[in-house]
């Protein structure tokens, strides 16, 4: 049984008469030390999706069907108690806004001690001796002064780092990272990322990695979600997917990248914008914007089709031309 | 002076639940009490001492009004007839010391305000 399994979740916000519909029955399902990549437009519910697993949707957004499966545990039918001895002990979140996602008026001490007493019955001095120790790990000068320090006294890299010392306290089995180096300043994304998995690596923890940044999901995780408008069109291992696309979309999203095109050739883009939640096209949701639709497509809703280890959402997937990067990839 | 703090704390709260860092406390596993009394509502504490601080200075200007209206001997009854009868250095005394209250209370908030908002720092202090 997989350490934590989504089964045809779906998601809805209740907005005064109507109610959009964010996910539309996704599933996925992670292993222990498993890494997992989950990319797709802005909009596709891939935040939504993290939030759900916690049940930490903002209102009014809720579960409507489906279930989180944590160690073969339904989440749905836990007691507050219960949920949130799972919170931030064996399941943690980063976010995206390191600028945001620490609590200003407290300090860097205070906020990591407070996660470790809420799930650990443990002294302020142990507490006080941990935190420092993962503030070490993360790479943080001198982490005994940084214990005393505010938020806005740090970079936005020093932040996230502490955000990631955070979700690493209680050592978690997994972590889930909503875009963590979107917000950060290029020159340190990578530092960042590579910190994220080798912490991940060392401490055996699964990850759940939401980004836009391919190269970055080729790199690091072992399988991947490719989601749109609130449904996965692409699943499997990652290597399978960068390599060997399906999907129009993943496609689309692939050729769309700097380094698959030669220097000075005009970037490749997929032609029109994800639609809003209240105007999903019938049929295959990304039927409009695809060079091979047809009046099926605009019909029918694909399922997820093939091999477990590579699966699209395509009625079209056999009699599409063979995939061919444009320039030289690295 | 209740009911305007109660909805200011009100209208803040309801803003800052919406937040990313409370959102993040959530996350972390933390109980609903430490949440909403700590990380949220020390947040709303700069507005409440800010307003705070002015709403002193409007409470002493209205004693005037409040004393003469029900005939209460007070400082403002008492200035009010200074007034009438030209009394001048009563009048300089009182202004004196109205002066020196807002002067003291306003001392007091930016004090608080160091304590309630790390990011205002007095000059002097030692980070
Ligand atoms: N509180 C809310 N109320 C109404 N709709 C919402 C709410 N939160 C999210 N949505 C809708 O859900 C959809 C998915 O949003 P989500 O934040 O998951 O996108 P995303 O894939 O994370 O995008 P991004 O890459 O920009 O973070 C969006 O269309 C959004 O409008
Ligand atoms: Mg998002």
């Amino acid at each position: 049984m997989a350490l934590l399994e989504v089964k045809d979740l779906q998601v809805e916000f209740p907005l005064g008469r109507k109610t959009l519909k964010a996910l539309h029955g996704v599933s996925f399902s992670l292993e222990k030390g498993e890494r997992l990549g989950i990319v797709g437009e802005s909009g596709a519910g891939k935040s939504v999706a993290a939030f759900s697993i916690l049940n930490l949707l903002t209102r009014p957004g809720r579960i409507s069907a489906g279930e989180v499966r944590f160690e073969g545990r339904d989440l749905s039918k836990l007691s507050a108690d219960e949920m949130r001895q799972i919170r931030g002990n064996r399941i943690s979140m980063i976010f995206q806004d390191p600028m945001m996602t620490l609590n200003p008026v407290l300090t860097i001490g205070t906020q990591m001690i407070e996660c470790l007493k809420a799930h650990r019955d443990i002294s302020d001095k142990e507490a006080k001796e941990l935190a420092i120790a993962r503030l070490r790990d993360v790479m943080i000068p001198s982490p005994e002064k940084r214990m005393d320090s505010y938020p806005h006294e740090l970079s936005g890299g020093m932040r996230q780092r502490v955000v990631i010392a955070i979700a690493l306290l209680t050592d978690p089995s997994i972590i889930i990272a909503d875009e963590p180096t979107t917000a950060l300043d290029v020159t340190i994304q990578a530092e960042i990322m590579s910190l994220m998995l080798d912490l991940c690596k060392t401490n055996n923890v699964g990850l759940i990695l939401i980004t836009h940044d391919l190269a970055v999901v080729s790199q690091v995780t072992e399988k991947m979600i490719v989601m749109y408008a609130g449904r996965i069109v692409e699943q499997g291992e990652t290597q399978d997917i960068i390599n060997n696309p399906k999907h129009p979309y993943t496609r689309g999203l692939i050729k769309a990248l700097p380094q698959e095109n030669l220097p000075g050739a005009r970037l490749n883009q997929i032609r029109g914008s994800m639609p809003s939640l209240d105007a999903i096209p019938v049929g295959c949701a990304f039927n409009p914007r695809c060079d091979f639709a047809d009046e099926n497509c605009c019909k029918n809703l694909p399922e997820l089709a093939g091999p477990i280890a590579h699966q699209a959402a395509c009625t079209k997937i056999d009699t599409l031309p063979e995939f061919t990067a444009v320039g030289a990839r690295k | 002076m209740m009911p305007l703090f109660i909805r200011l704390i009100r209208s803040e709260m309801m803003e800052i639940l919406q937040m990313d860092y409370v959102r993040f406390a959530w996350a972390k596993g933390l109980n609903p009490a430490r949440v909403y009394f700590l990380h949220a509502f020390k947040n709303t504490l700069l507005p409440v001492v800010t307003v705070g601080g002015v709403q002193v200075g409007t409470m002493l200007a209205y004693t005037i009004l409040t004393e003469s209206v029900f005939q209460w001997p007070g400082m403002g009854f008492l200035f009010l007839e200074a007034v009438n009868r030209v009394d001048t250095p009563l009048i300089i005394a009182y202004i004196i010391v109205v002066g020196l209250i807002f002067v003291v209370t306003n001392t007091i908030v930016d004090l608080i305000y160091t304590w309630v908002n790390p990011t205002v720092k007095l000059v002097g202090q030692k980070s």
